[in-house]
Formats: structure tokens, C-alpha cells, sequence
């Protein structure tokens, strides 16, 4: 770009700016850009502006979130006083007005609109020209209204988006190389200096202000690609306002166009006819669907900036807020200054980091000597960044350290906005909100908070812990668990404490208006979502346990009965031990915390589960026998979370075994005691004390019997496979139904010389998984394996060697080594021999091994095998 | 850029570029900008030095980073020091010396810093002999370039403040504070006092080896700005070819786009650790600034003329940018045999510049 237009540029009002340009023709590159004279359709634009404003129509175009903007069309709407205000949005935001101009609303608020796949917002600040608009017109009693094509989804978005993205801003060449002139880092700070940082005066002069808008927003649109405008719906939206535009343009008293500056342009040429616009009027308005859903929620100025996220418009709201409130109350420059640097100083002395008045005036002052040098009437973002850098950080890390961090803070922040109770918003989010504030939680403000609940001893964070699970349940984003006892993962028994973080953030409000659809109210929500879970195809036993601990976690015990019937239904039909058992633990979890959680009359239920549980346990132990070599690893997994749950059973049983008075022999048992009363939290709390640690009268080894009988029966089955009888006699071996005598004479069956090496190999996995160190304490046993490896045919122990090689990792690094000292002994050889370590290429010990059986082959079939004798 | 005709290696920025200077204090004159006390130019027009200015004939002299000029004059302005810091070979002295001449027009009260600076260098000393014969007099008195700048009214310069100890850089602590040098041999409350315009820029690398930490005291006193390396790979090149221009002359053996090319992104990758593809490099300890690659396009230029046949080749780059890297230790040139031996090979097939560039470098370790 040549120099010499680059200074021209700085020095020129911009409404008179030199460009010359022609709208990129789709798919070519652009032309050279050559800055000679106003390009003749903005110049067209410029002088049709000027000739609808003499006929009532003000064209306003606007950057989103922009305080100047916004100062501007205040100043202009008080000399004007139109009758219509037209502000770009969609339409069927026209019936949120009414909550809109409620004095209870505080901005930053956002409508939510609410597709079949998306929703989207639509923030307003304090210092949003659309907020100005339309406060105005409500308060002045003109006719508002929203004139933008009604919310559809947009397949190529994300999941949650902005509707008032400018991308054509950030994409636009010409804006590029005028930053570059400028010396400005992007986009955002030319537009910062070029309008935001004009003296009050200046600001007031809201002709020459938008004249400028529009050049500048001209200028992204000249170099905009029609085809890119059309595929992404801004023409159709464009014609959609203008044929709004064209029943409101002759109303006598004048109507206010509040658009995106980006607009400005095509709506101006519309109106003329001009050929230009032949791209937008070829496109039929759009039928409006006014009975869109659409929300207003609270928003926060973390959400608000279009640095970060999804959001769009001026990045930064927090440092625009304050500027906002500072030029209203008339505050100089450097009394602004001064606030933002105390602001930030503050939050790096809470950082730790020592910052002085000294210091702080230092800043301030480099602010606004900064501005003065770039030429700009007020300090604007960059230029207090940039002194925050010059005088606060001490070394080379910029605005990585704590300064970043500060001026995160103080520019974005997690303060909500304000709105009316039960005023615009769907009856779910009333709902969540009043519990939430009823159980002490902070939702005034987006930030993420750190609960500890002692939920064991205490019935108030146990009803805290209850709703932060079914917001969680509900898809909210309002909650998670972040360590300490968790129920629902089964993590951290013992523990007493539950640790949850929460946010009120703007997405929870989203996420639960998306919700709606699905039920009016939380208890609502849990029941469908219930219904939903069960409905799957691969639903089983332990999906369906898992969903019934979440149910208890949240307190839904209404919701409970058509899952409990379910898993009942699953105990019937399922296939899969490892279902029913890890079904069977969920289910001992409950009981064994019951202190924490609200069980009520399902305390019944749920030990008849456990029987029925268990029964089915019982009945799939027997099919194992038939399982092929595949799937034994998982069926030893199963066995031994079955047998670790038939301990966790018995063991309570047996501590209960002295007080015979509560051992109740079966599940037929009912217990009227406890199950008349615990529905109220109040009593739960109660209840929990009689029977806390009571895990399980009812499974006594009555009812774990059965599956002890089968596990018996299925390890004297000559059919077994092997890996499956070693796990269950490692298993009845810890249980102390075997003693070591008769575990080495069934051990002897399968390690016999001559045995089969698969056999062999199978049986050491099956019994080191379950009881690794068996084999420390079994010197028969050790023996025996040594007897029937050396035993083994070289070919056959290269073959089943890998598998040796596994069983063998169940035993901790020492216990190896406590190992290979009894082997060792075993075979007279030294144990320090064992640990050798021979460094050979493992093809070199291969070769080696086939030459020497090559010559042991040769000297055999010579005859000389006596020469083999040592 | 103005020609004159001195027999000085390198003149200094005021003497090179008087004729702009002159054009932008004429310039200063006529709008009636506003010069601040003790200061030649207007602020504006010590940034319009720096970066620019094609109505006044202003060449750039600095790339990169204009709000970082901006920045810098401003600090200059006010009651702290700057600090120029950064990697080396990203023209920080260079643009110590371009606001030092704008400012004060003279860039040369200028402190060498090393091991070796003691605190008379950045006070005062005496002429013994004349210390002697005349007793402690202001003839006697030899000032340091600090002491001149104080007395004058401009801006004293500190480069490589790192490489001094912490004790001699100290000496500054009070002097940048009081703005004040206090001469006990003159007398009671006998005392230098710095005239407006007076301020320091300070140059400082706190990675190299062997530099010193800064006292609390003295960063106090400072404004902080980190010179950062161009990350433009096409405008490096640019800025490349411009350097050798004005090195060599415009009769340079040619160097095309493409060896440039090479060159450029050898000394990024090394340089950031990642090729534009993203893929990590391991990065060598030595500096791969883009003063270094200069060094490094003059030399494969010197080569290929006297050498060669007057065209500049990627091997010749190759066989420079193997120098730069050995100049370290044995790591350094075992990074950059990786390098070669692994992303080089693979461009190597499919552009013949990186060909040549990797058989040069292959045959360098034989």
C-alpha cells in the first residue's frame, strides 16, 4: 500500500476519506487498492444518508456494545424525537418490549432464542445503542420495534452463538490495511480510534458521527464477497428489514434505523433502488415465525466479550461500562484513568503483587500521555492497557502474568444483570432460581464457587447436595462434583465431606429455557429424564443401578418406583454377571451410606432388589462353564467383583450375627419402622441415625448362600475352563473354603507333568488375578508349577510363555522377587543367578535357540544322545 | 535515507539521518506542535522518526511493534527510565539510538555496559594529574555520559545494563529518583541537578548467560518494554533484503525469493521451536535473531562473490546458518543436525533449494 495515502487517511474526516474501490466480483482477488477519491457508491450511500435524514429517516449504523455509538444515538434521538424506532433483531423479540422497559431490568441481560438444535443471544449493556434505542422509545412512547428476520438456526454455527456476530469487521482487507496506516494492532482498535475516544462534543455531533459509521462499515462491505453475504444469509436478512423499512419510511414524525453498520449501506440502497441492491431484493422476505421461542436471562460481561467465547461486538464491556459511567457523570480523562488503573492495581495487590500510589498515578498519567500522543481526546482500551504494561510489569512476560489475569477481570467480570421476578422467564428457571437462593447458593454473579458438604451429619447440606445433583441430572451446567464422597462414581467411600462447584452462569439460564420443552418444572425434568434413560437400547442392569443411585443422590424419591420396577424387569432378563454385580455394588453403596442420602420407603425395595439381585447372580454363575477362551478374562473380572460383593455382604452380616434382635433372615421381612416416615428430609435426618451402617440385615448368608452354592458347584464342574476353576480356587482359597492341602491337590490336576500347556497357563492366570500372592504362601503350590513347566516341551512353553508372562504381573515388583528366591531354592541354583541381566538382541537368543536345537536334533538322531546328559 | 559522505564506520542515527530530523523539527515548527521541556522534536515527531512518515520524507527505521514506539516515547516523557529488553537481535539498540537522536539530537552519552563498568562510569571521575596540581575543580572533574546528560538536559543511554553487577547498576537508583548527582569534593551540598529533558534508556537482555539480576530498586525505576522478535516470516524476508541492500549496495549477488525463503524459515523454525506446520523443532541455545540471519544472508553473499559464481545458493545459507548454530556448545549443533536430518530431508523432497541446502549441510558433518 502506497505511503503517501496513508497519512491522508489519518488526517481526513472520515465521511470525506479517498477511497477508490469496486465491490469484489465473487471468487476474484481483490483489485489493487488505490486511494484516490471516495469510491462513487459509498459516495452515493454518504449523499443518500443525508437526503433520507431531511425526510425523517435516520440511518444509525452501529458497532454492537459501542458506549459511542450509543452516546451519539442518545444525542440524536433527543433532538429528533422520532415515532418509529426500528432496531435490528429478530422480530418476534417485539413481544419481550414490555420486560425490557421494566426499571427492574438491569442490564447486561441477553434474549435467548431457542431453535430445534441451537439457541442463540442477543446481549444488551448499559452502553448498547440498541438498549438506548429502545429505552428511549418505550419511555417517549414511540412505536418500537424489532425488524430483523426471525431466529433460525445456523447449521454451519456452533452450538451456541451470538446474534450479533461482525465478522465481516474482523474479515474485511481494507480495514486490515487501514489499521496497518494507523499503527493499530486490529480492527477493533481502529474503530476504538477513529470513534470511541472522541471528545463529548464530537460524540454529540451524531451526523457528522454516523456519516463516519457509515464510510467506515462502507469500507468492509466494499471488499465484502456478495457470494459469502448470500450463502450466509445477509441478504435475506437484509431484505427483511428493508421491507419493514419500506412501510415505516413515510411516517410522519420520523422514524430511527438502528441497524449494525455493516447494514447501513445495503438498507440506504434498497430504499433508492439503486442497482447494487439488486443482491438483496432478490430475495423474497422471509415468513416471519413470531411465535419463536424467546427468552429474556441475565447475562455477564465475561459472556459479553467478543475476545472471548462466542460473544461478539466491542470486546471488553467491563473497561466500556466504566467508561460509559464515567463520560455520564462527566468525569475528566485522567479521573477515568485513574479509576480503571485503581481497579486493575487492586486486583494485583490481592495477587500478591505489591503495586504503590506512586505507581498507580504513574499509569494514569502514561494513559493519557498515550492518548494525547495517538491524538485521542479520551484514554481509550489500548491506551490504558498499554501503560498497565509499561508501568506495571517488571520483565519480559507482557500481559501473560498477573496484569493479564487483572485486566481479565476488571474488562470482563462475572456480575449478572438484573430482571423482574417472574417476569419473561419460563417457570423452570423461576423455579431453580428460588430453590437456589432458598438454600444459600450465590447466583448473583457468574463466578465459580467451591461447596464442601458435610452431608452426613448435616440435613441442610444434605438438601444443598440434593439439588446440586439434579441440576446436574438436568443438564443445567449449574453444578459438578468435584471430589470427596461421590455416590454416583462410586469414589471416595469413607470420606464425610462432598465437594461441588457451581455457577450461575448465563448458559445455566440457556440451558434450562432449552429445557423447558421438556418439562415445566425440575421434578418434571427428573421424571423425563428418567424415562428417557430407561428407554435406551443398552439399558442394563448396571446403567439402570447407577441411574437409581443418582436418583437417591439427588432426593427424587418420587421419581424412583419406575426405575426400581426396571431393575427389577433387568434382573430378569439379564445375560451379563458383570451387569447384575456392578448393579449389586451400586445398590450396597446405598446402603452403606444411607446416612447421607433420603432412601424413605424405598429402603424396602431396594433390599428386595439385592435379593433378587443376587438370585440372578446366582443363575448366571452356572453358564460360565461353557465360555469360550475369549471372554474368560472378563468372566474372572466378574467372579471377583462377585465374590468382593458377597464379602461386602457377609461381612455386616456377620458383625450383625451378635444382635440377633435385627437380623432378619430374609427379604420378606418388611421393616414398617423405617419406611413409614422418611419421606420428609426432616425425618430422613432422623432415620438415618437408627439405621446408619445397618448395610445389609437382610443379606445375611442366607441370601448370599445361593451364589456361594453355585460358585461351589461350578468349581467342581470337570468342564470348567481352566483360567475360570484357577480364579475360583484362588477365590475360595482367600475365603478359607479351601485349606493349602487340598488347594495343591486341585492345583496338582492341572499342573501335572505332561499336562497341557494352554491348561497350565490358563489355570496361573485364572488364580494369580485372584489371589496374586498365593503363591507366596504356598510353597506345595510353587513346587508343583515348577514341576510342570520344567516339564513342558520347549515349543509348547515358547507358546503359552506371553500368557505366563501376564499371570506373573499380578505380583507386586517385591513378591516377584520373594518369588524367584523360593524358585531358586526350589532348584538349588543361587538367587542373584535369577537376577542377572543378559543384554542380547532377542533375534540374536532366537537364532541361538534354533541352532542349538538344530544340534541337539543331529546328536539324537546320531545316536550321542547321552552326550546331552548334562 | 540521506547520504553522507564520513569516513566513520558507522556514524551515529543523528548524523545519518540529520536531514530528516531537520525536515521533522521544520515540520514541528510550522503546525506549532507542542515540544516538551529539554526535548528537539515534539513527541509526535519522534514517533514519525521512528516509524515513519511518507509526507516528510521520514523513512521507517523501526518494524513490528508501533505501539511499542508509542509506548516508549510516553515513558520517556514521564519520571521512570525505560527499559528496552528482549531476545538478542531485535533492534533494541537500535531503537535506543533512533529516540535518543530524535529527543535530545545526540545518541553518544552512551554507557558500554560489561563486568568491567565501575561506578565512575556512570558518575563522575577525576583527570589525576589535574586533580593534583588544581585540587577538586570542575576542570578536574571528568563527567560520565550520565553526568553530561543530566547537565545538558538529555537522554543518557545504558546499554547492556544486565552485564553490570547489581551494585554498579544501583548507582542509577538514586541518580533516576533525585534527579540529582551529589559531588561531596566541591563542597557542602555541592550537586549536579538534571535539566528537563534528561532521562535514561536502558537496554537488557535477562536471558543471556552470565548477565545480572536487577535490584527491585532499580526495575522500580524503569518502564518495562519487550522487544519481541518479527513473526511475519514474508516481512523478515522483506526486511532481510532491505539489510543487504544497505550493506552490500544494490550490485549484491542476486539472492533469490526462494534461497530467502530458506533462510527465513530455517531461522524461524529454530528460532520458535515450530515449523509453520506446526511441527515442534527442538530449539538451539543460539540466538537465531533476524540481525543473525542478515549476518548470515552477507556472508552466503561474500561467499557466492568471491567463491562462487555470484548467485547466492541455499547451500551457501546452509553452510552459514551451520556456523551460527556451533557457535554454542556440541548441543546446539546436534539440534540443528536433527533439524536438517529430519525436516530439511523431507522438504528436500519436493523443493530444490531445501535439496541443496541439505546436501551442503549433510556434507558439513561428512
Amino acid at each position: 500500500m502506497a505511503e503517501p495515502v496513508e497519512t491522508e487517511l489519518v488526517e481526513t474526516p472520515l465521511g470525506e476519506t479517498s477511497v477508490d474501490l469496486v465491490e469484489t466480483p465473487s471468487g476474484e482477488p481483490n483489485p489493487p487498492v488505490e486511494l484516490v477519491e471516495t469510491p462513487p457508491r459509498l459516495a452515493h450511500a454518504l449523499a443518500a444518508l443525508t437526503r433520507w435524514r431531511d425526510r425523517g429517516v435516520h440511518f444509525v449504523g452501529i458497532r454492537h456494545h459501542s458506549p459511542g455509538c450509543a452516546a451519539a444515538l442518545a444525542a440524536l434521538l433527543d433532538e429528533v424525537r422520532p415515532a418509529v424506532v426500528l432496531i435490528e433483531g429478530p422480530r418476534e423479540y417485539d413481544r419481550l418490549l414490555p420486560a425490557l422497559a421494566d426499571a427492574r431490568t438491569v442490564p447486561p441481560v441477553a434474549v435467548l432464542s431457542v431453535g430445534e438444535r441451537q439457541s442463540a443471544f442477543y446481549p444488551l449493556a448499559d452502553f448498547s445503542p440498541e438498549w438506548v434505542a429502545l429505552r428511549w422509545g418505550m419511555a417517549a412512547g414511540a412505536t418500537v420495534r424489532f425488524f430483523d428476520a426471525s431466529y433460525s438456526d445456523d447449521p454451519d454455527a456452533d452450538e451456541v452463538r451470538t446474534l450479533q456476530a461482525e465478522h465481516h469487521l474482523a474479515r474485511s482487507e481494507l480495514i486490515a490495511a487501514v489499521a496497518a496506516a494507523l499503527g493499530c494492532r486490529d480492527h477493533d482498535e481502529v474503530w476504538e480510534h477513529l470513534f470511541e475516544v472522541r471528545g463529548p462534543e464530537a460524540l454529540a455531533d451524531w451526523r457528522t458521527f454516523f456519516a463516519d459509521t457509515l464510510a467506515w462499515a462502507g469500507l468492509a462491505r466494499l471488499d465484502a464477497d456478495r457470494a459469502l453475504l448470500d450463502g450466509d444469509g445477509t441478504h435475506a436478512r437484509e431484505a427483511v428489514m428493508a421491507s419493514v423499512l419500506q412501510q415505516y419510511r413515510d411516517e410522519p414524525g420520523g422514524v430511527v434505523v438502528v441497524t449494525g453498520a455493516f447494514h447501513t449501506l445495503a438498507l440506504i440502497e434498497v430504499l433508492d433502488g439503486a442497482p447494487e441492491a439488486a443482491w438483496v431484493r432478490a430475495h423474497k422476505s422471509a415468513a416471519h415465525q413470531l411465535d419463536r421461542e424467546a427468552w429474556l436471562i441475565r447475562y455477564d460481561f465475561d459472556r459479553l466479550d467478543g475476545l472471548r467465547g462466542y460473544g461478539a461486538g466491542m470486546p471488553s464491556p467491563g473497561f466500556w461500562q466504566r467508561a460509559w459511567l464515567a463520560r455520564a457523570a462527566g468525569a475528566s480523562p485522567r479521573d477515568f484513568a485513574v479509576e480503571v488503573v485503581l481497579d486493575v492495581a487492586a486486583r494485583l495487590r490481592g495477587a500478591g503483587e505489591p503495586i504503590g500510589s506512586a505507581s498507580v498515578m504513574d499509569a494514569a498519567g502514561q494513559a493519557v500521555r498515550l492518548a494525547e500522543l495517538r491524538a485521542r481526546s479520551w484514554p481509550g482500551r489500548t491506551d490504558i492497557t498499554d501503560a498497565l504494561v509499561s508501568c506495571f510489569v517488571k520483565d519480559d512476560s507482557g500481559l501473560s502474568g498477573a496484569i493479564g489475569e487483572a485486566l481479565r477481570e476488571v474488562f470482563g467480570g462475572p456480575t449478572l444483570g438484573e430482571l423482574p421476578d417472574g417476569l419473561a422467564a419460563p417457570p423452570l428457571v423461576a423455579e431453580a432460581r428460588r430453590i437456589a437462593t432458598k438454600l444459600r447458593f450465590v447466583i448473583t454473579d457468574a463466578t465459580p464457587r467451591a461447596v464442601s458438604l458435610d452431608t452426613q451429619r448435616k440435613p441442610a447440606h444434605r438438601r444443598r447436595r440434593e439439588f446440586l445433583a439434579r441440576m446436574r441430572f438436568v443438564g443445567s451446567g449449574f453444578a459438578r462434583q468435584t471430589g470427596g464422597a461421590d455416590l454416583v462414581q462410586g469414589l471416595g467411600a469413607g470420606l464425610l465431606f462432598e465437594d461441588w462447584e457451581y455457577a450461575w452462569t448465563p448458559l445455566v439460564e440457556a440451558n434450562l429455557i432449552a429445557a423447558s420443552a421438556k418439562g415445566a418444572t425440575l421434578a418434571e425434568l427428573v421424571r423425563t429424564g428418567v424415562a428417557r434413560r430407561l428407554g435406551r437400547d443398552d439399558t442394563s442392569a448396571a446403567s439402570v443401578a447407577s441411574l437409581i443411585t443418582e436418583l437417591i443422590v439427588m432426593g427424587e424419591p418420587d421419581a424412583l418406583a419406575p426405575a426400581l420396577a426396571a431393575l427389577r424387569q433387568c434382573y430378569d432378563d439379564e445375560a451379563h454377571l458383570g451387569s447384575v454385580v456392578a448393579s449389586l455394588h451400586a445398590l450396597a453403596g446405598l446402603l452403606a451410606d444411607q446416612g447421607r442420602l433420603a432412601l424413605g420407603e424405598h429402603l424396602v425395595t431396594v433390599r428386595q432388589l439385592i435379593a433378587s439381585g443376587l438370585a440372578a447372580a446366582a443363575g448366571l454363575v452356572p453358564p460360565l462353564t461353557g465360555l469360550r477362551a475369549d471372554d474368560q478374562a472378563k468372566a474372572c473380572d466378574d467372579l471377583i467383583a462377585l465374590r468382593s460383593l458377597l464379602v461386602r455382604f457377609e461381612d455386616s452380616s456377620v458383625e450383625r450375627a451378635d444382635r440377633p434382635s435385627v437380623e432378619p433372615p430374609s427379604v420378606e421381612l418388611v421393616e414398617t419402622g423405617v419406611s413409614t416416615s422418611a419421606t420428609s428430609e426432616v425425618s430422613t435426618g432422623a432415620t438415618s441415625e437408627v439405621s446408619t451402617g445397618s448395610t445389609s440385615e437382610v443379606s445375611t448368608r442366607s441370601t448370599t448362600e445361593p451364589v456361594r452354592r453355585e460358585l461351589r458347584r461350578l468349581r467342581r464342574d470337570p468342564a470348567l475352563p481352566a483360567r475360570l476353576h484357577g480364579c475360583l480356587l484362588g477365590l475360595a482359597f482367600s475365603d478359607a473354603e479351601l485349606d493349602p492341602d487340598e488347594l495343591a491337590g486341585a492345583a496338582a490336576a492341572h499342573l501335572a507333568p505332561g499336562a497341557d500347556a494352554d491348561r497350565v497357563a490358563g489355570f496361573l492366570l485364572g488364580l494369580l488375578q485372584a489371589a496374586p500372592d498365593l503363591l507366596l504362601h504356598t510353597p506345595e503350590l510353587v513346587a508343583a508349577l515348577n514341576a510342570a513347566l520344567a516339564a513342558m516341551e520347549a515349543e509348547a512353553f515358547l507358546a503359552v510363555l506371553p500368557d505366563l508372562r501376564r499371570a506373573f504381573t499380578w505380583l507386586k515388583p517385591s513378591e516377584t522377587s520373594r518369588l524367584a528366591g523360593q524358585l531358586a531354592e526350589l532348584t538349588g541354583a543361587r538367587a542373584s543367578d535369577l537376577d542377572a541381566v543378559l543384554s542380547i538382541d532377542p533375534a540374536v537368543a532366537e537364532q541361538a535357540a534354533a541352532l542349538e536345537r538344530e544340534l541337539t536334533g543331529s546328536l539324537v538322531r546320531d545316536g550321542l544322545a547321552a552326550w546331552l546328559a548334562s | 535515507m540521506t547520504e553522507v559522505t564520513t569516513s566513520e564506520l558507522r556514524p551515529p542515527a543523528e548524523v545519518r539521518y540529520a536531514a530528516e530530523l531537520d525536515a521533522l523539527a521544520r515540520a514541528d515548527q510550522a503546525s506549532g506542535a507542542p515540544v516538551p521541556p529539554g526535548w528537539q522534536l515534539s513527541a509526535r515527531a519522534v514517533r514519525a522518526f521512528v516509524v515513519g512518515d511518507a509526507g516528510l520524507g521520514v523513512t521507517r527505521k523501526f518494524y513490528g511493534d508501533d505501539p511499542l514506539v508509542d509506548r516508549a516515547i510516553v515513558s520517556l516523557l514521564g519520571r521512570q527510565g525505560l527499559m528496552l529488553v528482549g531476545e538478542p537481535g531485535t533492534a533494541k539498540s537500535m531503537l535506543s539510538e533512533l529516540l535518543a537522536a530524535a529527543i535530545s539530537g545526540t545518541s553518544n552519552l552512551t554507557i558500554q555496559g560489561s563486568a568491567g563498568t565501575t561506578e565512575d562510569h556512570v558518575r563522575y571521575s577525576w583527570n589525576y594529574a589535574l586533580l593534583i596540581a588544581e585540587g577538586p575543580t570542575q576542570r578536574a572533574l571528568v563527567p560520565s555520559p550520565v553526568y553530561q546528560a543530566m547537565a545538558r538536559g538529555a537522554i543518557a543511554r545504558f546499554e547492556e545494563i544486565t552485564r553490570c553487577p547489581a551494585e554498579i547498576q544501583d548507582t542509577l537508583v538514586s541518580i533516576l529518583s533525585e534527579k540529582q548527582i551529589m559531588i561531596p569534593e566541591f563542597g557542602d551540598e555541592a550537586r549536579l541537578a538534571a535539566r528537563p529533558g534528561f532521562n535514561v534508556i536502558a537496554t537488557a537482555n535477562l536471558r543471556d548467560r552470565g548477565v545480572h539480576e536487577m535490584s527491585a530498586a532499580l526495575k522500580r525505576r524503569f518502564n518495562f518494554e519487550t522487544v519481541r522478535p518479527i513473526s511475519d516470516r514474508a516481512f523478515e524476508a522483506e526486511l532481510i533484503g532491505r539489510a543487504l541492500d544497505a550493506e552490500l549496495g544494490p550490485q549484491r549477488p542476486q539472492l533469490s525469493p526462494p534461497v530467502l525463503d530458506v533462510l527465513v524459515t530455517a531461522f524461524a523454525d529454530l528460532r520458535t521451536g515450530r515449523t509453520d506446520t506446526g511441527t515442534p523443532v527442538k530449539r538451539p541455545d543460539a540466538v537465531m535473531s533476524t540481525a543473525e540471519a542478515v549476518n548470515v544472508a552477507v556472508a552466503a553473499s561474500m561467499a557466492a562473490r568471491y567463491l562462487g559464481d555470484g548467485t547466492v545458493r541455499a547451500g551457501d545459507i546452509a553452510r552459514q546458518i551451520v556456523g551460527v548454530a556451533q557457535k554454542g556448545e556440541e548441543e546446539d549443533a546436534r539440534l540443528v543436525r536433527h533439524y536438517v536430518d529430519n525436516v530439511v530431508r523431507q522438504r528436500a523432497r519436493g523443493s530444490s533449494p531445501w535439496r541443496e541446502f541439505f546436501d551442503a549441510a549433510e556434507g558439513l558433518w561428512g
